[in-house]
């Protein structure tokens, strides 16, 4: 019977055939990694519900007070002040639960962080609530699509 | 002589170098880098958008003087609205008249329709390459993703800025 012969350079192919591939992967995942890189807080991660709306805008998000806006309640530097729903409905305009607070408050960016299904109904109210209280600089919050 | 010339024209088998070292430096040095990028990474990569507002109780400052006077975003239900008015520049147009007109675009499947609305917006900037302000009048039942949509789509088509300031306004 007659032996098989491995010839000796089919070792060393074998292991770079092997390796090619993956280092390919490896480097498309660290390109991918790269390009989503962010180290920005996430925001609501205790809330499973809370989603930012996307886009397609790139600008940083600079320093300030955040006013996030859920199906729940609205929350000032994550402390929770009113209902949603009940401002929903009301004709009111101002959030007073909202504006005594911001009128107190040292005037900076201000960054509405809110849900992406939210209606604008109750967004212009927060918007005209903070512009009552002296805020100029608001900026909303949105995540980019290039997030992972 | 017949020895020596056989030797010089033999040919040396040639040595094949081991890719291996090279290779392996390059992945231990991704699986560094690797769980180091995803343990430090953020699932969420923010954005800003700003907007213009005017002063509580006053509008905002006047803008120079162009061929469109007048130019808003109306989000209504199934359709996207954008009225423009445009100054008359005919002989015997009077001082400050203008040919108001707007444009109906219907949503896709309860969306809107963000390549015509660009179109349009392409349309009119085209007439006034100066003019960086328009107003968006969201519906109220809008939804925030769909307004900052909206406001991507305003600001920036494929082929480059469209209208820069975006004023969030009152819904209508």
């Amino acid at each position: 019977m007659k032996r098989i012969r491995i010839p000796s350079h089919s070792k060393s192919q074998l292991s770079r055939s092997a390796l090619t591939p993956m280092v390919d992967v490896f480097t498309l995942l660290l390109v991918a990694l790269l390009a989503s890189y962010s180290t920005d807080e996430p925001v609501r991660q205790s809330d499973r519900g809370f989603a930012l709306p996307r886009t397609n805008a790139t600008a940083a998000v600079s320093a300030g007070t955040t006013l996030d806006l859920t199906d729940d309640g609205i929350y000032l530097e994550d402390q929770r002040l009113a209902a949603s729903a009940y401002y929903l409905q009301e004709d009111q305009d101002l959030i007073k639960e909202v504006y005594w607070p911001l009128l107190q408050m040292e005037k900076g960016a201000l960054l509405i962080r809110s849900d992406e299904n939210i209606a604008y109904r109750l967004l212009e109210k927060l918007i005209f609530t903070a512009q009552e209280a002296g805020w100029e600089s608001i900026s909303l919050v949105a995540q980019t699509k290039s997030s992972l | 002589m017949s020895l020596l010339r056989s030797r010089r024209l033999r040919r040396r088998p040639v040595e094949e170098s081991d890719p291996r070292p090279g290779l392996l430096s390059i992945i231990s040095l991704l699986l560094l880098l690797l769980p180091f990028l995803l343990l430090t990474t953020s699932p969420q990569k923010l954005a800003a958008l700003s907007f213009r507002l005017p002063p509580a109780g006053e509008g905002l400052p006047p803008l120079p003087k162009g061929t469109i006077e007048e130019l808003w975003v109306q989000v209504e239900p199934g359709a996207v609205v954008i009225h423009k008015a445009i100054r008359r520049s005919d002989v015997d147009a009077g001082q400050g008249e203008a040919d108001w007109t707007q444009s109906r675009i219907t949503t896709i499947d309860g969306q809107p329709d963000l390549r015509s609305i660009q179109r349009s917006l392409r349309e009119i900037k085209q007439l006034d390459p100066v003019r960086e302000r328009i107003r968006l009048h969201p519906a109220a039942e809008t939804t925030a993703a769909e307004v900052v949509t909206l406001m991507d789509a305003m600001r920036a088509d494929a082929i480059g800025e469209l209208f820069g300031q975006v004023v969030l306004a009152a819904s209508k």
